[in-house]
């Protein structure tokens, strides 16, 4: 189900923010395809919905959420899968992601993309949750790559090691994201192009790119700036191990007019084109 | 799974407690300091973006009380409400009441304030259906007409107000200051297109409104207005009331 030859390449995104809703039904910006958040979305109607439904009949969108916690000790909970699953049904998304992350235990939901030990038992775990849900929802799941700030001195193994053998226990899909490589390679000192050497290529169908702030020592993900140039070159090397990989720029708050994002994401189109000649018509 | 789960739990503490705890032993640091420095990115971000939660769903308050004195409010709501829901669209539920239970309680018209933008919300994002157009009245049979039975559209909301509570909320949004001046009324709001309006209603046509979501039927409902209207008057308000509602699109359809 993940073979290269299936990967679907949708072209160059941008997520869907309700600043941009007008613009981007109204206004030629030569953007591809759109990632929603799918929480967001996840409400009885009105503007929302109305959009997204919009957006979807002119672009291909995919969903990307915040709260499965497929890394949680809470059993998996099956009715926020179901209200995925409904939203998905008209929406058609080309696919859905979440985060390798949990975001809460005991019934709470701390609203963030939390670390954990990586290690063969916490493999096992989260491999069995994904069958879980991959089941439940009855298509692939995708699992992006969070920043985090700290790690666990009992890790067995390297997030990419866990992703790697994630992908080929589950079948489950990668969202590659370029910018929390470099701001967790930076926070725990490791290298991030040896992390995106040992992913498995033909399982990352999706790459963000986005921008981050320094706190002292620690670079923060905060998705409240244009891509930098250690993530651009990062990017760089990523298209070039990887082939055509459906890329999109996450912008989350200071968040400039469409055209200055699309203008943005012309870059990525500078660097990938070229390495991607021979696969992209 | 009880080891990542007991780390789990020593995680999400601090991010609650971090004055209280020490967080996981496992994380991984130089000193106590460094694992600390490191955890409290997480559980300052935890409290930032509640926090910022709140501000995007009662920017009003917000404007009224001051930033700073928002943000010491909206910190307590967050230490002593934990989310449950994976979405935070609900998340600010409780605090219009909060304001009130609140170390500092707020004033009766801060907590309308916020009362008013959280249903401004709920307005919002309500469920879509169809309106009932203004022709249908008049396909309604006369003889039909007493027996007819109204039902509101799903993004109506009827609140009632001590405070001149809406005008507040957009002198405050304009950057104007608040003024809370006391103005019992009824108000009705209402989605049009996709967005939210409002308007006061008079004591009859808030009876009426209520009666009407009551399943009363129009002949029982002329009959209640003879309160505020004499004989004739009575019907004529009724269907004058009615075709507003029809013209604001808050009918979804009618039954008789
Ligand atoms: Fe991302």
């Amino acid at each position: 189900m993940t073979s290269e030859s299936a990967r679907s390449f949708l072209g160059f995104g941008l997520g869907l923010r309700p600043q941009h809703y007008e613009a981007v039904l109204s206004e030629e910006t030569g953007v591809d395809w759109f990632e929603a958040v799918t929480e967001n979305y996840l409400v009885p109607g009105g503007k929302p919905l109305h959009y997204l439904e919009s957006v979807r009949s002119r672009f291909p969108v995919v969903l990307h959420g915040v709260s499965l916690s497929i890394a949680g000790t809470d059993p998996i909970d099956f009715g926020y899968l179901d209200e995925v699953k409904a939203l998905a049904r008209w929406v058609e998304p080309a696919w859905i992601s979440d985060h390798l992350c949990w975001t809460g235990v005991d019934g709470r939901n701390m609203h963030d993309l939390l670390p954990f030990p990586h290690t063969e038992q916490t493999l096992r775990h989260v491999a069995a949750r994904v069958e879980a849900v991959q089941d439940h929802l009855g298509r692939p799941l995708m699992l992006e790559n969070v920043s985090s700030y700290v790690s666990f001195a009992d890790s067995a193994m390297s997030e990419a090691e866990f992703l790697r053998e994630l992908a080929q226990r589950t079948d489950c899909l990668l969202l590659l994201d370029v910018n929390n490589v470099h701001v967790s390679a930076v926070n725990h000192d490791f290298d991030a192009r040896g992390y995106i050497d040992r992913l498995p290529a033909r399982s990352v169908w999706q790459i963000h790119l986005a921008g981050h702030s320094r706190q002292g020592e620690m670079l923060i993900d905060t998705h409240d700036a244009p891509v930098p140039e250690p993530v651009w070159a990062l990017y760089e090397h990523a298209a070039r191990r990887l082939g055509p990989v459906s890329t999109m720029i996450e912008r989350d708050d200071d968040i400039p007019s469409l055209q200055v994002l699309a203008a943005e994401l012309d870059r990525a189109r500078r660097i990938a084109l070229p390495l991607w000649e021979r696969n992209v018509a | 799974m009880s080891a990542l789960r007991a780390v789990q739990q020593q995680f999400q503490d601090y991010l609650l407690r971090p004055e209280r705890v020490s967080g996981p032993e496992t994380v991984a640091g130089a000193s106590p300091a460094e694992r600390r420095r490191r955890l409290d990115i997480y559980a300052e971000a935890y409290r930032m973006r509640l926090i910022e939660v709140l501000e995007g769903d009662f920017p009003a308050v917000k404007g009224a009380l001051g930033a700073s004195a928002f943000a010491r409010i909206a910190s307590r709501y967050v230490a002593s409400h934990p989310s449950r829901s994976p979405s935070l669209r609900w998340y600010g539920r409780d605090f219009p009441a909060f304001l009130l239970d609140d170390a500092a309680p707020r004033s009766e018209a801060i907590v309308e304030l916020a009362r008013f933008e959280w249903l401004q919300g709920e307005v919002f994002d309500a469920p879509d259906a169809e309106s009932l157009p203004a022709q249908a009245l008049g396909e309604v049979p006369p003889e039909r007409w007493p027996g007819l039975v109204l039902e509101p559209h799903p993004a109506v909301q009827r609140a009632r107000f001590r405070y001149a509570t809406p005008r507040t909320w957009s002198a405050v949004m304009a950057g104007d200051g608040a003024r809370f001046e006391t103005a019992p009324a009824d108000w009705l709001l209402w989605r049009a297109g996709l967005d939210v309006h409002w308007r006061s209603l008079g004591p009859d046509e808030s009876w009426a409104f209520e009666a009407m979501c009551g399943s009363v039927p129009f002949e029982a409902l002329c009959a209640g207005l003879c309160r505020w209207h004499d004989g004739d008057a009575a019907a004529e308000a009724a269907v004058s009331m009615l075709a507003r509602w029809l013209a604001d699109g808050v009918i979804r359809a009618i039954r008789s």
